[in-house]
C-alpha cells in the first residue's frame, strides 16, 4: 500500500524539498511537450526512480487504478479528433507520467518539508502563499486518512453482506465515508487551534541551505529544459 | 487559573451545560466524570475557547475566552488531548506532529529537538519517531497525540478520554506519567469512563443533565464494573476456567502477515501465528498496543489475505458476510440508512431472503442484541451510543454468521452501555463462534473460555482462563512485581 509520505534516506529523499518540486514542475512541462520518444525515456526513468527511492513499482501503478475512468474519459474526448486514437493514447500517458512523478515527489516528499518548500516559491504572494502552502499541506495530511477511511467502510459493509453495486451499494459508503470526514475536518480544526496553530507561523525545523547537489541538479534540469523548448519552438 | 462563571451551552436549544460556576487552580488534578453525551467535551472544548459559551464567562489566567485577542495566550496556557487519535494526527511521521505544535511557539530547533527525545522516552515511544502515524495502532496514535501535547509544556493538560485504546501496561503508565507531570505543577484535568484514572485528582466532577457537581471518586470506583490490568480479581474468574470442551471443527490459524512487504518500509504484524479456536467457544484476543490483534481479526474475518499462511473456517476459506462477520471498532461509524429497520436488513437484502425470513431474523437479532422492537423505525443517528452500538451488532447477527470477530466492541462506552453491550455478548454466545478482542482483560476474562495473548505480533500464549491466569502470575513472580 502506498498511501503518501514514507521517511527514507534515499538520495531522492535527502534532496532538498525546493529542488524536488523544482524538478517535479520542470518533468510535468517536459511530460507535456515531449513526443513519442521523450515520454518513452520519461517512462523508462519512473522504475529506476522508484528503485532508487525504494517503492515498488507494482504498488507505484496500482496508484493509477483509481483513475481509470479518466484515462477512458480523456480516450473518448480525443476519439473525434484525426489520429483519434493515437492522440487518446499519447493523452493517457501524458497524464500517467504527472501522477506517476508527482506520487515519487509526495512518497519522498514529508508535507512539512512541501508545506515549506511551497511557502518559499510562493514568498511573493504574502501571507497568502503561506496559507496556501498550509493548506496543501492539511490537505496532504487528511488524504491518508481518507483512503484508509474508505477502506475500512468498505470492509465493515462487506462483512454485512454489502456488494458493491448499485446506488445503495454507493450510498452505503459513501455517506459513511462523507460523515466521518465532515467530522474529521472538525476535529482536525480543534485539534490544529488546540496546538496553537496561527496564520503568522513559521516552518523552520526542516528549513535547510541548498547544497551542491541541489544546484548540479537544478541546473542539469533547466539545461534539458531549455533544450527540449529549444526544439519545440517553431523553425 | 481557569474560572467559569455562570456558563450555559446550549445546542439546537437543548442545554448541554446549564449554570456551571467552577474554579480551578494552578497545579490541580481534577477528573470529570459523567455518561456518553453528558457534556464532557463540551466541557473541554469550552475550557480553552474552541467553544465559546452562550451565557456566562469562562477566563483563563484572568482573561476572558470571548476575546479573540486572548485564544492564542489561553490555547498556550491549555492544550487539549482528544478522544479520536485519527483526527488529530497534523505531521505524516510522528516526529513531523510533534514539530508542528512546537513550531508554534516559535521553540528553537535545539530545544524541539530536546522536547522530541524527552517525550517519546517519557511515553516509551522513542521507536516511533520515524513512522507513518496512519500505520499505527489506535493506541499507539493515543500515545503520539499525547507526546504531542506534553512536549508544548503547556500550563494545564486537558484530556478527553485520550486513553481509551491502551492496553492496561501503557494506561497505567500513562497515568503514573500524568500524574508525575502533575506533581511538577502542571495542572491536569482528566475526563474518563473509569474511576479507577482518578486516584490522584484532588477533586472529581460528575456532569449529569447539563449540571456539574463535586462527587466522592470512591464511591465511583466502588459502585463502577470498571477496572483492567493484570493482576486484578484473578480469583473470581479461576472457578469458571476450564468450562470449553473441545470440538472438532473450527478457526485454523497459521500465518504470517507483512505490511508493505518488498520496500524499505515493511513491518511484520504478525509472525507464524498458529492458533484453533473451537466451533461454539469465546475466545479472547488480548495484546499490548500495536501487537497486531486488529490484523488478526481482518485476516481472520477474510478481509485481508495474509502474506503468508493461511486461515480456514470449517475447512474452507473465511468468506466475509456469509460464514464470517466482523464487528469494527465504533461500528456506529457505518450508519447510513435512515431507520434502523433498514439499517438492520441491508445485509440480508443482499442476500436473496424472504420478507418472511428477513422478519424473522430480524427478531431474532433484536432479541439476541436485547433491543425493544419500539426502536425499529427509529433513526439509528438519534439513538444512545450503547443502542448504536447494539444496532450494529444485531445487524451482524441477523446474517447469522456462525463466527463473529469482535474488535474493541465496547471501547468509548460509559459503564452502562458497556455492561449491557456485553450482556448481549453474553446472550450470542450460545449461538455462535465468537472471537473477542479488547484490551479490557477482565472484560475478556469475564466472557471467554480461551485466550490467546498476542506481543508484538508474535502469540506469547493460548489456553484456558485458569492457564492463562497462571502463565500470567508466573510472568509476575519471574519479573519480581
Amino acid at each position: 500500500m502506498l498511501t503518501g509520505y514514507r521517511k527514507g534516506h534515499s538520495c531522492i529523499h535527502t534532496l532538498d524539498p525546493r529542488t524536488k518540486l523544482l524538478a517535479t514542475v520542470g518533468t510535468g512541462i517536459m511530460v507535456y511537450l515531449a513526443g513519442p520518444p521523450g515520454l518513452g525515456l520519461l517512462s523508462a526513468a519512473i522504475p529506476v526512480l522508484a528503485h532508487i527511492a525504494g517503492i515498488q513499482v507494482a504498488s507505484l501503478i496500482k496508484r493509477l487504478r483509481p483513475m481509470l475512468i479518466f484515462f477512458v474519459a480523456i480516450f473518448i474526448v480525443h476519439l473525434p479528433v484525426e489520429g483519434g486514437i493515437y492522440v487518446g493514447i499519447l493523452a493517457i500517458v501524458r497524464f500517467a507520467l504527472l501522477i506517476l512523478f508527482a506520487t515519487i515527489l509526495i512518497h519522498t516528499t514529508s508535507p512539512s518539508e512541501l508545506n515549506m518548500a511551497l511557502a518559499y516559491f510562493l514568498r511573493p504572494l504574502g501571507r497568502h502563499g503561506a496559507d496556501v502552502a498550509f493548506m496543501v499541506r492539511v490537505a496532504m495530511a487528511f488524504m491518508p486518512g481518507l483512503l484508509r477511511d474508505k477502506e475500512t467502510i468498505l470492509r465493515a459493509q462487506t462483512a454485512r453482506g454489502y456488494k458493491p453495486n448499485g446506488l445503495t451499494g454507493f450510498t452505503a459508503t459513501m455517506m459513511p465515508l462523507l460523515r466521518r470526514s465532515f467530522r474529521k475536518a472538525d476535529e482536525l480544526a480543534d485539534a490544529l487551534e488546540s496546538r496553537c496553530y496561527h496564520r503568522n507561523r513559521e516552518c523552520y525545523y526542516y528549513n535547510r541551505a541548498l547544497t551542491g547537489r541541489d544546484w548540479i541538479l537544478i541546473g542539469a534540469f533547466a539545461g534539458v529544459l531549455v533544450l527540449v523548448l529549444y526544439h519545440q519552438s517553431p523553425g | 487559573m481557569i474560572e467559569l462563571e455562570d456558563v450555559h451551552f446550549y445546542r439546537q436549544k437543548k442545554p448541554i451545560l446549564e449554570r456551571v460556576d467552577l474554579r480551578i487552580g494552578k497545579g490541580e488534578c481534577i477528573g470529570i466524570v459523567g455518561a456518553n453525551g453528558s457534556g464532557k467535551t463540551t466541557f473541554a472544548r469550552l475550557l480553552n475557547g474552541l467553544l465559546l459559551p452562550q451565557k456566562g464567562v469562562v477566563r483563563v489566567n484572568g482573561k476572558p475566552t470571548s476575546d479573540s485577542e486572548n485564544l492564542l495566550a489561553i490555547r498556550r496556557s491549555i492544550s487539549i488531548v482528544f478522544q479520536n487519535p485519527d483526527a488529530q494526527a497534523i505531521g505524516e511521521t510522528v516526529e513531523e506532529d510533534i514539530v508542528f505544535g512546537l513550531e508554534n511557539l516559535r521553540v528553537p530547533k535545539p530545544e524541539i529537538d530536546r522536547r522530541i527525545d524527552k517525550y517519546l522516552k517519557i511515553l516509551r515511544i522513542t521507536g516511533l519517531r520515524d513512522r507513518n502515524i496512519s500505520l499505527l495502532s489506535g493506541g499507539q496514535k493515543q500515545l503520539v497525540n499525547l507526546a504531542a501535547v506534553m512536549a508544548m509544556e503547556p500550563e494545564c493538560i486537558v484530556l478527553d478520554e485520550p486513553i481509551s485504546m491502551l492496553d492496561s501496561c501503557s494506561h497505567k503508565h500513562v497515568i503514573k506519567t500524568l500524574s508525575g507531570l502533575n506533581r511538577a505543577g502542571t495542572s491536569i484535568i482528566l475526563i474518563t469512563h473509569d474511576p479507577g484514572d482518578l486516584v490522584d485528582c484532588s477533586r472529581v466532577f460528575a456532569i449529569s443533565g447539563g449540571k456539574i457537581s463535586q462527587t466522592d471518586p470512591g464511591t465511583l470506583v466502588a459502585c463502577e464494573d470498571v477496572g483492567s490490568g493484570f493482576g486484578y480479581g484473578f480469583a473470581g474468574f479461576l472457578e469458571v476456567a476450564g468450562q470449553s470442551e473441545p470440538r472438532s471443527r473450527g478457526i485454523k490459524v497459521n500465518v504470517s502477515h507483512v505490511y508493505e512487504p518488498g520496500t524499505g518500509w515493511a513491518t511484520a504484524a504478525l509472525t507464524h501465528i498458529n492458533l484453533t479456536i473451537e466451533k461454539g467457544s469465546v475466545t479472547g484476543i488480548v495484546g499490548g498496543i500495536g501487537s497486531g490483534k486488529s490484523t488478526l481479526a481482518s485476516l481472520i474475518a477474510g478481509l485481508d489475505t495474509p502474506t503468508a499462511g493461511s486461515i480456514s473456517i470449517d475447512g474452507g476459506p473465511p468468506e466475509p458476510g456469509k460464514n464470517v462477520a466482523i464487528l469494527f471498532q465504533q461500528p456506529e461509524d457505518f450508519f447510513f440508512e435512515k431507520t434502523v429497520r433498514k439499517e438492520m436488513t441491508f445485509g440480508l437484502k443482499r442476500m436473496d431472503v424472504s420478507e418472511g425470513e428477513m422478519q424473522s431474523r430480524m427478531r431474532f437479532a433484536m432479541s439476541q442484541a436485547g433491543l425493544y422492537r419500539t426502536i425499529l423505525d427509529r433513526s439509528p443517528f438519534h439513538l444512545s451510543i450503547g443502542e448504536q452500538r447494539l444496532v450494529a451488532l444485531a445487524s451482524i447477527l441477523a446474517i447469522y454468521p456462525e463466527y463473529i470477530v469482535l474488535d474493541e466492541p465496547t471501547a468509548s462506552l460509559d459503564s452502562k452501555s458497556r455492561k449491557r453491550v456485553l450482556d448481549s455478548i453474553r446472550g450470542v454466545a450460545g449461538s455462535a463462534t465468537i472471537i473477542y478482542i479488547s484490551h479490557h482483560i477482565r472484560d475478556v476474562l469475564d466472557i471467554s473460555d480461551r485466550i490467546a495473548v498476542l506481543q508484538r505480533g508474535n502469540l506469547a500464549f493460548t489456553g484456558t482462563k485458569s492457564q492463562y491466569l497462571k502463565w500470567v502470575s508466573g510472568r509476575h513472580e519471574s519479573e519480581g512485581w
